[in-house]
């Protein structure tokens, strides 16, 4: 089913793309960024949250089907974002995007945010999605703008703290993912209340997605190639800068510091984060924003069986134990 | 944050810890500190439960899902 979504995403883009009289070398490059066919970690990934708009709208009582101009919009817009934000934090670039220079990389992922666009005009199109449209292009643009301005304040601040780390998670993942679920949601119901509930279940997810892509960041090996810039801005190091006293703060800027210069460093890093009780925090978080998740979809009342897919999808982004 | 302090606190300073254990409730009142009753729940759970040798690296360890 999974790849049956996949295939009819891949073909709502590339109609959109033979549409546009965009030239084939730069369709071409988009198609690299957007990574759809690629086996990566990230593919695999995004696979899995691709059917998040098609079950939202089926639990609100809607049809599937009618939300995958959604999920497909929705693809662009996280390849675009995704390629994005490796060059504006000057990462090393995905395997897919190698041979790719940073402009092209900028460009493609404009043209992928105009391919959402596009795309999204089909809804107007659409007899089953009419009258959502207008409603779904505004929360698209709004999402939008919402992270755009979460990536610059990202790039801005210096010293992130752990308020810091809630205010651009939720604009960034959160939004992107409240974004999703509330659009598909729409499709299914005109219920504001229980679309603003579905929105705050994926505002959840987004969240809890950040958590664990902040401790995927620090697997064995992975830690020494960080910079210490954007280990600041995880949730665990966020937290030890905020409670730690002066000279444990210091050690901790040291190690970050040290990291890829100093082999002790990595170990050194985690030893001060667990002297500062960070894991035991990070699993309390992730258990509070679990606990919320389920609360908004108990609230959004999903029907049958999408209902206990979404919670399923909720409970193993949670698994601590 | 008040979960952020209370968590560093039961981590820094064992009396605090023990207390959190037996009496959380008036330990956090000694402090002047609340929390939501579910963030409690979860504190007092997580701290009957086992320790593990580095908790950053049995969370980093463990097989889930993440975005990239």
């Amino acid at each position: 089913m999974k790849s049956e979504l996949i295939g009819s995403i891949t073909r709502a883009i590339e109609k959109a793309w033979a549409e546009s009289g965009a030239w084939g070398d730069f369709v071409e490059t988009m198609r690299q960024v957007l990574s759809l066919a690629d086996e990566s970690e990230y593919c695999d990934a995004l696979s899995r949250w691709l059917p998040l708009p098609g079950l939202c709208c089926q639990a609100a009582g809607g049809n599937a089907d009618s939300a995958r101009s959604v999920a497909a919009a929705w693809a662009c817009l996280q390849a675009a974002a995704h390629a994005m934000d490796q060059v504006e934090d000057g990462d090393p670039l995905d395997g897919w995007l190698r041979g790719l220079e940073a402009g092209e990389v900028i460009n493609a992922a404009n043209g992928l945010v105009f391919t959402a666009a596009l795309i999204l005009q089909d809804l107007h199109r659409d007899e089953r999605a009419r009258q959502a449209a207008g409603d779904i292009c505004s929360d698209f643009y709004r999402s939008l703008l919402r992270m755009a301005s979460g990536q610059h304040r990202d790039l801005t601040c210096e010293a992130p703290d752990l308020q810091f780390w809630m205010e651009i998670a939720e604009a960034k993942s959160g939004a992107f993912f409240r974004l999703a679920c509330r659009s598909g949601a729409r499709l299914g119901t005109e219920d504001r209340a229980r679309i603003e509930a579905y929105g705050e279940y994926g505002h959840h997810v987004g969240l809890l997605l950040q958590l664990r892509d902040d401790l995927a960041d620090m697997r064995p090996g992975l830690l020494e190639g960080k910079s210490p810039a954007a280990l600041r801005r995880s949730l665990a190091v966020a937290y030890a800068f905020d409670v730690l006293p002066g000279p444990q703060r210091e050690r901790l800027s040291r190690a970050l510091d040290e990291l890829g210069m100093e082999a002790m460093a990595p170990t050194r890093l985690v030893e001060i984060l667990d002297q500062s009780g960070a894991g035991l925090y990070l699993r309390m978080e992730i258990q509070r924003m679990h606990r919320a998740g389920l609360e908004a979809l108990q609230r959004a009342a999903p029907a049958g069986a999408a209902g206990d897919q979404l919670v399923a999808l909720l409970d193993q982004l949670s698994a601590i134990q | 944050m008040a979960l952020a302090q209370v968590v560093y606190q039961i981590t820094s300073d064992a009396d605090f810890a023990s207390r959190m254990r037996s009496d959380p409730e008036r330990a956090l009142e000694e402090r002047g500190w609340s929390l939501s009753k579910e963030e409690l729940a979860f504190l007092v759970a997580a701290l009957r439960g086992r320790v593990e040798r580095s908790e950053i690296l049995s969370l980093v360890e463990r097989k889930g899902w993440t975005w990239r």
